[in-house]
């Protein structure tokens, strides 16, 4: 007779691969989206630097040159 | 001012024959459920109406306005119990102490932010070439522009929306009503997320408005928003059917994937839900099924197909050709296997992180979302519908390597032309999938909490800073034009043409965004590369073109693609004889606009 396997759970190992997946992931996510914000707010700078110097702050701090 | 006031009412017209068409098929089970498709079915109603009523040639305010009342007319009585349940709603919301209430508040945060940007002017490059600038020629024509200038098949579509608003109180109001898709697609989210699994409406609901491409364009005037409504609406309504509820579900469904494609026909990737659609009737063997069968194909016909057939019929034969030649000319040479499975992976990698813009992302949640769901199926966790969101990306590239040889199709071959159909079958999965692992606990509830907020915190500070540019505009304590000249390069010198008192003025508009240019004028996007150029071969060809086509001024901006040979440098053309600069605007970043006056 075949076990309902949901009353069980996930095991650790599953459960672990899963997390390490989605830790890996956003990871790469946030590199990717990190890139492309720096042209953005390149772009963004390039209007507002004046009245928003904070966008010039934030570029810095992502490691824009 | 106007936009904003009429917004409620004209709101509420759309919303009480939309929710008067969705409550006919059966009750809804939530007033979120309510509001979502009301909201998309009154939008797809009137996106439909004013198209034919465009193609008809009565384009108008007095039209608008009558279709308004007629909205109104058809569903009066609907109008006062939906204004007391909206109250009674309001009335009822609980203080969010929970995790899932905080999940509801970041939602709703989004939104809020959303509403705020699209009070402020239209600054999108896309909807000043097209999305914005189609309806104001329509409105100044009375008629769906049939100029090869004005490119309006690729811009048709949800358009319709923004021109009926535009007719009846302007930008903003136009704005608002593209505005009010996006809370739709909100809401939509939450109802599908609620029936996948109940109570992870509000997981849903975060999980779609976190995303990059959704937060991106929230309040934003582009067609993104209406094509991922709609899609959403097609799905909720393939849930109802094939939870076992009546046919008509199956037929809305159809209906809902073919306003999606009627809204943008680049977000083909929804129609998928139509032949899971006919599978799900096929396979519950009502004896009607032949006539339920014809009834879905009917409906995506009447909303997808009506796009189709204006440009085969009227759009191509006006422009001297048929449909046929139209795609005979448009051929290329057919791409290679490498460039094509690159070209797959591009759009799988798009989707996945991000494109040439962070805004075009689905993000990570909704990837992890459905995978986590797959990961986990036989422990509880819904897979509902990861088979459509999988088949759909399968759908939009296939559909595109077999169409590659078009040239027309070739921008289409990116990740985020699928988006609407990946968020509007991914949303509600991984909305689903975070409320298992949460109810679970442990390190999966604990990692999969983190990865939700930690997509939406940074998100939302993102749209909260963009909204922040807007807002002086939005509030009317920066002007209309202060905050364009800053965010628009070319918008200096279409408001300096605007204000010429010569009353022949006709402009040849070598640049991108010609929406806010008030004068007649012939488009010509990124200079040279434009149709108007095609017979010019050299400056004399060009001359006399602009004799013939009784040009007074050029404006050029900066291109993006090489010119014609023999424009050489366009700053030293347009200041000799017979053009005489007239006026030069130079941006930040190397960006300048130049006006030239012709004397022929």
């Amino acid at each position: 007779m075949a076990r309902d396997r949901s009353a069980y759970g996930p095991g650790r190992v599953r459960i672990g691969l899963f997390v390490a997946g989605l830790a890996a992931y956003y990871a790469l996510y946030a590199a990717v989206f990190v890139d492309r914000m720096k042209d953005y707010l390149r772009d963004v700078e390039r209007h507002f630097a004046f009245a928003f110097p904070i966008v010039g702050i934030l570029r810095r701090l992502l490691g824009a040159p | 001012m106007m936009g904003l006031a009429l917004f409620p009412p004209v709101l509420l017209a759309i919303l009480s024959l939309g929710d008067r068409a969705a409550s006919a098929l059966g009750p809804p089970r939530s007033l979120t459920e309510r509001l979502g498709l009301g909201l998309a079915a009154g939008l797809g109603i009137l996106m439909v109406s004013f198209f034919l009523v465009a193609a008809a040639g009565l384009a108008s305010t007095v039209s608008a306005a009558a279709l308004c009342g007629m909205f109104l007319a058809l569903s009066g009585r609907n109008v006062r119990p939906l204004v007391l349940r909206l109250v009674g709603g309001v009335r009822s919301l609980e203080r969010p102490y929970t995790a899932d209430g905080w999940a509801a508040l970041g939602a709703a945060a989004f939104a809020a932010l959303g509403g705020l940007m699209a009070l402020a002017p239209p600054t999108g490059m896309d909807a000043g070439i097209l999305h914005f600038a189609l309806p104001k020629v329509l409105l100044q024509e009375g008629r769906l522009p049939l100029r090869e200038d004005m490119a309006t098949p690729r811009s048709i579509g949800f358009t319709m929306v923004y021109a009926f608003g535009m007719a009846l109180g302007g930008e903003i109001l136009a704005k608002l009503l593209g505005y009010a898709s996006g809370v739709a697609a909100i809401l939509l989210g939450a109802a599908a997320g609620e029936r996948v699994r109940p109570g992870a409406g509000p997981w849903a609901a975060l999980a779609l408005a976190s995303t990059p491409f959704v937060s991106a364009h929230l309040g934003y005037e582009y067609l993104e928003m209406p094509a991922l409504a709609f899609t959403l609406a097609g799905a909720l309504c393939l849930l109802r059917y094939a939870g076992g509820e009546g046919s008509a579900w199956a037929v809305a469904a159809a209906a809902g994937a073919g306003f999606a494609v009627h809204a943008k026909s680049s977000a083909f990737a929804a129609a998928t839900i139509v032949p899971v659609a006919l599978a799900l009737v096929w396979r519950r063997r009502d004896p009607r099924r032949w006539a339920i069968l014809a009834a879905c194909a009917a409906a995506f016909a009447a909303t997808a197909g009506l796009w189709g057939l204006w440009w085969s019929f009227v759009y191509v034969p006006a422009q001297g050709g048929t449909a046929a030649a139209f795609l005979r000319d448009e051929v290329l040479s057919r791409p290679g296997a490498a460039e094509l499975a690159r070209a797959a992976l591009r759009t799988v990698g798009v989707l996945a992180t991000a494109g040439a813009y962070w805004s075009e992302s689905c993000g990570p949640l909704i990837v992890s979302g459905a995978a986590g769901a797959v990961l986990f199926r036989k422990h509880g966790a819904s897979i509902a519908f990861v088979p459509l969101l999988v088949l759909s990306v399968l759908v939009h590239i296939a559909v595109l390597a077999a169409a590659s040889p078009l040239q027309i199709l070739e921008p289409w071959f990116q990740g985020r032309y699928a988006a609407p159909a990946v968020i509007g079958f991914g949303a509600p999965t991984a909305g689903a999938f975070i409320h298992w692992a949460r109810a679970r606990g442990g390190l999966l509830g604990g990692a999969v909490t983190v990865a939700a907020v930690a997509l939406a915190a940074p998100l939302l500070g993102v749209k909260a800073a963009r909204t922040a540019v807007a807002l002086p505009a939005a509030a009317g304590l920066e002007s209309r034009s202060a905050y364009l000249s800053r965010k628009v390069e070319s918008f200096a010198a279409c408001a300096w043409i605007n204000g010429l008192p010569r009353s022949d003025v006709r402009v040849l508009y070598m640049g991108y965004r010609p929406y806010y240019l008030d004068r007649p004028y012939i488009r010509c996007l990124d200079g040279t590369w434009a149709p108007f150029f095609r017979d010019i071969r050299s400056r004399e060809d060009f001359l006399r073109k602009l004799r013939s086509e009784r040009v007074t001024h050029v404006l050029f901006e900066r291109p993006r693609l090489p010119q014609a040979d023999w424009l050489g440098d366009p700053r030293r053309f347009f200041a000799s004889p017979p053009f005489r600069e007239v006026g030069r605007w130079d941006h930040p970043g190397g960006h300048w606009v130049l006006v030239s006056e012709f004397e022929p």
